[in-house]
């Protein structure tokens, strides 16, 4: 099977200490995968990495085969990796028109526009209401929404969300996850970094549960939501004591 | 009397308008300032001192020349000087501009020992006159083409594309960075830039402006004044508030004596970070 990012031995710093201990992760073509982990596990220091804004140093880092290791966030970027990513980072007295332009300008006339910004403003109807209002003004959700339709707009072969329902209402978050899965069905390869982890199991074929900066379980989402990694995972408690325990 | 002060400010007030427009864009895209950007402007005029033209293309074949020049030296300064200091705590970009400002400054006193000089008067018209006030033609021109530059700059910066990555800079340069824009080479070109722009506001003010090397420290502190004035939200606060100043400084100069003309600037200064720190333009998202 074609592999669209392949990470073995990553490993990440921040300052002076080691936040991503030997990471190795797959992401096939076409597939979603999620990556689950609590708060401070190192999934934002992965990513981060992976795009190369922080120090880091990998085994193997290939991007459709091709060795992306050394390279700067923005030639990360052009190759096809798009991080959305958790703070949004929009730019905030910029129109959701201007957002959405700027990035599909960068994509370079040269790549096939697979999301177009008529494309774009279908997914999310909300941001089309919202075209020229500017980014600062959004709410939650709505930026949310600019900044994954944003990502797209770079048109990405690989699409790395970092906790894109974070902070969001109930209700918000079911739109959003329901949006990547359509983005998912057009065959973009989507790395889904959440909290969320029964809807995100849900939509991905395989899952890595991370752990103090290491991956401590990685299974098929079938598999992944059945095992004591999850729980483990989130909440560290020794799952055997807790059974043995009742 | 007081068409003189207006005129004279508007006109004065333009070439400080341009002249902080190139500490704004720095500033405003790297969170920079540069406290040699007066000399910047010493550049333009200790240039077109030392190439001494003597018609009117000469002259504008030199202009373009210390602008090529000054957006070069600004490249070199970002990109061997300012750069490796930029996402680093502590103000280093602080003590690195206003030495290279003194350096500059008694480089220019060693080069250039005679103090006060010009040039001949390039432009092919010695005076005219406008609302009844009479306009040495250097001055005239000088804000003729500040007013145009600004104009083109206004236009590149926020309609096109270009423009567009220096704002995304400025407003998000984590946001930048994961749209692919490559921010050291955009921080170099702004730096350059803003080199160019005060070298050229320096080949503009020469032919009615005597020069000396302190000039730098006061265009600095000019320059450095019109954006806190105007507010980091648009270039118009930056114009408006050049021209204001230039306004200031006409009165000043008519209703004060002599060395006490730079104090109503101050006052000013003063009066406006009272009543408005956040600047005379803020921005409208602000308010939404």
């Amino acid at each position: 099977m074609d592999t669209a990012l392949s990470v073995q031995g990553l490993r990440v710093w921040r300052g002076r200490s080691e936040i991503v201990r030997s990471v190795d992760l797959t992401i096939p073509s076409g597939q979603v995968v999620a990556l689950l982990g609590a708060n401070g596990a190192g999934k934002t220091t992965l990513i981060e990495g992976m795009l190369g804004l922080l120090p880091m140093k990998a085994d193997k880092l290939d991007l459709f085969g091709q060795d992306v290791r050394g390279s700067q966030p923005w030639e990360m970027v052009r190759n096809g990796l798009v991080v959305v990513p958790q703070d949004r980072y929009l730019f905030t007295d910029m129109s959701v028109q201007e957002n959405l332009e700027l990035a599909s300008k960068r994509s370079g006339r040269s790549q096939e526009q697979v999301f177009e910004l008529d494309a774009l403003y279908d997914l999310f109807p909300r941001l089309a209401e919202r075209k020229g209002q500017f980014a600062g003004t959004l709410s939650g959700g709505e930026r949310s929404m600019l900044a994954i339709a944003r990502g797209l707009a770079l048109q990405p072969k690989v699409l790395v969300l970092d906790e894109p329902s974070l902070g969001l209402a109930p209700i918000v978050v079911d739109l959003i996850m329901s949006t990547i899965e359509r983005i998912a069905h057009s065959g973009l390869p989507i790395l889904l970094v959440e909290q969320n982890v029964h809807q995100t199991l849900a939509m991905a074929s395989w899952g890595y549960v991370i752990e103090s900066g290491a991956v401590t379980a990685s299974d098929s989402s079938e598999a992944l939501l059945r095992s004591d990694a999850i729980l483990s995972g989130y909440f560290a408690v020794d799952v055997e004591s807790v059974e043995g325990g009742s | 009397m007081l068409m003189q002060i207006l005129v004279t400010g508007l006109l004065q007030g333009v070439i400080y308008a341009l002249i902080g427009l190139g500490l704004f864009l720095v500033f405003n895209v790297m969170r920079v300032v540069n406290f040699a950007h007066g000399y910047f402007v010493l550049i333009g005029m200790y240039g077109l001192l030392w190439i001494a033209p003597t018609s009117l293309p000469s002259y504008l074949v030199a202009a373009m020349g210390v602008a090529l020049f000054a957006a070069t030296f600004g490249y070199v300064i970002e990109r061997w000087l300012l750069e490796f200091t930029l996402h680093k705590p502590g103000h280093a970009q602080l003590v690195i501009t206003i030495s290279l400002g003194i350096a500059m400054q008694y480089f220019f006193q060693i080069k250039f020992p005679e103090p006060y000089q010009t040039i001949a008067n390039p432009w092919p018209f010695s005076s005219v006159e406008i609302l009844g006030v009479s306009v040495n033609s250097g001055r005239l021109m000088a804000a003729v083409i500040s007013l145009a530059l600004t104009v083109l700059i206004s236009w590149v910066v926020y309609r096109t594309s270009l423009g567009q990555n220096l704002r995304a800079c400025s407003q998000s340069l984590p946001g930048a960075v994961h749209v692919g824009i490559n921010f050291p080479r955009v921080y170099r070109g702004t730096f350059a830039f803003g080199a160019a722009i005060a070298a050229i506001a320096g080949a503009l003010l020469i032919p009615f402006q005597p020069v000396s090397p302190h000039f730098g420290l006061d265009l600095t502190i000019k320059a450095f004044i019109i954006v806190v004035i105007g507010g980091v939200a648009s270039i118009w606060g930056t114009v408006l508030a050049g021209l204001i100043l230039g306004l200031a400084e006409a009165a000043g100069s008519t209703f004060v004596s002599g060395s006490l003309t730079s104090s109503v600037i101050y006052l000013l200064f003063l009066l406006v970070i009272l009543v408005r720190p956040q600047g005379l333009i803020v921005r409208k998202a602000d308010f939404a």
